[in-house]
């Protein structure tokens, strides 16, 4: 398996790593969590049933993200969700997404807070519904809903200052 | 644009193509974490295993009573009839439940008692014989003095033919006692075989030097120059988790103190740039000495020092490695002359420098248990 997950470390490192940036606030932290999924997957290699370069890729992702979203429950920073509507006057099209490249748009996703961020990971890289998001993270789905909602206006907000 | 429309683009545009930075992790401190997880795997499951072996051991001494000449209710207890009238040791018990395979084995040093009358003293119906071979007892013939007399199974002896019993059999004991210590005292050789499994890797070398070599101008022989630090051709060689085995031999020249001596053959996977998965021997001799800290007729507990050297035959350009183990042991006799031992030890493995390489080491000082058989010669 050490040999697999070394193979995995040299092609998918880079991809592995940012994952965990887009969860963590910062380069440090979220390189601290890379090592500990490595580690993570090493422990519980055997649960690992497939065979294929891209089964592993998925699984040691799905480990990356558990990692960093133990860390998220463990510092306790999803504590403020709360269920209060947020008004956004900013447009949904008008993200300027195209202008960014890919490096710049992780991170400015992991300049946003710790919950609006966690919200918009899981909702738009981890296709999970606000019902599974809301399980998830132990908040209700509305407070899901509003975080996502805020998520999108912030980064939109993020882009155009960054256009500046 | 709607939601799904922006979701969809911010995914591509995230996970799609693009340079990304690559980790500052490097694999090596990924994999040194994993060496240490294995280690910790390893440890927990030789720490499970010799809990369990603990365990059952601590079982059936609890099941089996040890034999104590101060509490005759856990014990079989040997009378005696009227000496002069018949001179026949026989063994009663008082509580046929409590009677063990342990107890008996703590008589056995003195007096044999054949497996027959074993079996017919320790019968359950058997709970007094007394009175055998006198001349008012017509149910038993002289000639057969260890028969059991079932028409007075039921009986129990006086107080003053139990305190007889009890002096008798405490009289015996003591014999026993002086036995041993006889046999102790004129010193006692021991021969042992086991095998031995270290919870970790790097038991020998981690930071290798190839030391320059050249030839001595005035005898044309082969010197190995010293090593420097420096040295540029610097190999990383990790042995993982040595498994060893051999025969050792012990001798106490007394009751408390023995030498010890052995040869040992260890065998582990080595890796590094040049030996990757190759599998190393190592096999060298060791001597020291130690102290018994308690011992009776089934047990024995010590604690010993010995050093030893290894040396690799299956790459003689590695260096010797020479080590000091500190064990504390036990030993339990599973019948006869024949002892199981555990013993767990702490190995330092010294800096070696009496060969042509330098070696240096990350973590010298590791836990390992030894266990196997003892015989008592």
């Amino acid at each position: 398996m050490k040999q697999k997950l070394k193979h995995a470390y040299e092609n998918h490192g880079a991809h592995l790593l940012a994952v965990c940036r887009r969860y963590m606030p910062d380069q440090q932290t979220a390189e601290d969590m890379f090592q500990e999924g490595f580690l993570s997957a090493f422990k519980a290699a055997r649960s690992f049933k497939g065979a294929t370069e891209a089964e592993l890729y998925s699984w040691l992702r799905a480990i990356m993200v558990n990692t960093c979203l133990m860390h998220i429950r463990r510092k306790d920073i999803l504590k403020d969700a709360s269920d209060i509507e947020f008004q956004s006057d900013i447009p949904e099209d008008d993200v300027g997404l195209d202008s960014l490249d890919r490096q710049t748009l992780i991170e400015l996703i992991s300049s946003l807070p710790a919950g609006e961020r966690t919200v918009l990971n899981l909702f738009v890289f981890e296709d999970m519904s606000h019902k599974e998001i809301a399980a998830k993270l132990g908040i209700t789905e509305k407070a899901s809903r509003n975080k996502m909602h805020r998520a999108k206006a912030m980064l939109a907000e993020k882009i155009k200052n960054y256009e500046r | 644009m709607n939601a799904n429309e922006w979701k969809d683009k911010l995914k591509a545009k995230v996970e799609g193509e693009g340079p990304l930075p690559a980790p500052d992790v490097p694999w090596s401190a990924l994999e040194a974490g994993m060496v240490g997880i294995e280690r910790r795997r390893i440890a927990w499951r030789w720490t499970g295993a010799v809990a369990a072996v603990a365990a059952v051991i601590a079982g059936i001494a609890l099941v089996l009573p040890w034999s104590n000449p101060d509490t005759g209710g856990t014990s079989p207890i040997i009378a005696e009839t009227e000496p002069k009238a018949v001179d026949v040791v026989e063994l009663v018990e008082e509580s046929p439940n409590e009677v063990s395979l342990l107890a008996m084995a703590d008589v056995r040093p003195g007096r044999k008692v054949s497996l027959a009358q074993s079996k017919q003293v320790y019968a359950p119906e058997a709970i007094v014989v007394g009175d055998v071979n006198t001349a008012t007892d017509e149910h038993n013939d002289a000639a057969e003095p260890a028969a059991v007399d079932n028409t007075k199974s039921e009986e129990r002896p006086s107080s003053g033919e139990t305190a007889s019993m009890v002096n008798t059999y405490n009289a015996l004991w003591e014999d026993l006692e002086r036995e041993t210590d006889r046999k102790l005292k004129r010193g006692r050789l021991s021969i042992g075989i086991g095998s031995g499994f270290t919870a970790g890797s790097d038991i020998g070398i981690k930071d290798y030097y190839e030391a320059p070599s050249m030839d001595d101008p005035n005898t044309g022989e082969i010197m190995i120059g010293p090593t420097e630090p420096s040295t540029p051709s610097k190999e990383l060689i990790t042995l993982d988790f040595p498994v060893s085995f051999g025969v050792s031999a012990k001798y106490a020249f007394n009751k408390r103190f023995f030498v010890l001596g052995g040869l040992s053959a260890t065998s582990c996977n080595a890796s590094s740039k040049a030996i990757d998965g190759e599998r190393l021997w190592y096999f060298g001799p060791s001597v020291g000495a130690g102290v018994n800290l308690y011992q009776n007729a089934n047990f024995l507990a010590y604690s010993a020092a010995s050093g030893k050297l290894d040396w690799c035959v299956s790459r003689r350009d590695l260096p010797l490695l020479p080590s000091m183990n500190l064990s504390a042991g036990v030993q339990f006799r599973l019948g006869g002359v024949t002892w199981l031992y555990a013993e767990p030890q702490l190995k330092y493995t010294f800096r070696s420098e009496n060969s042509a390489a330098t070696v240096s080491f990350e973590t010298p000082v590791l836990f390992s248990l030894s266990v196997g058989l003892r015989f008592d010669l």
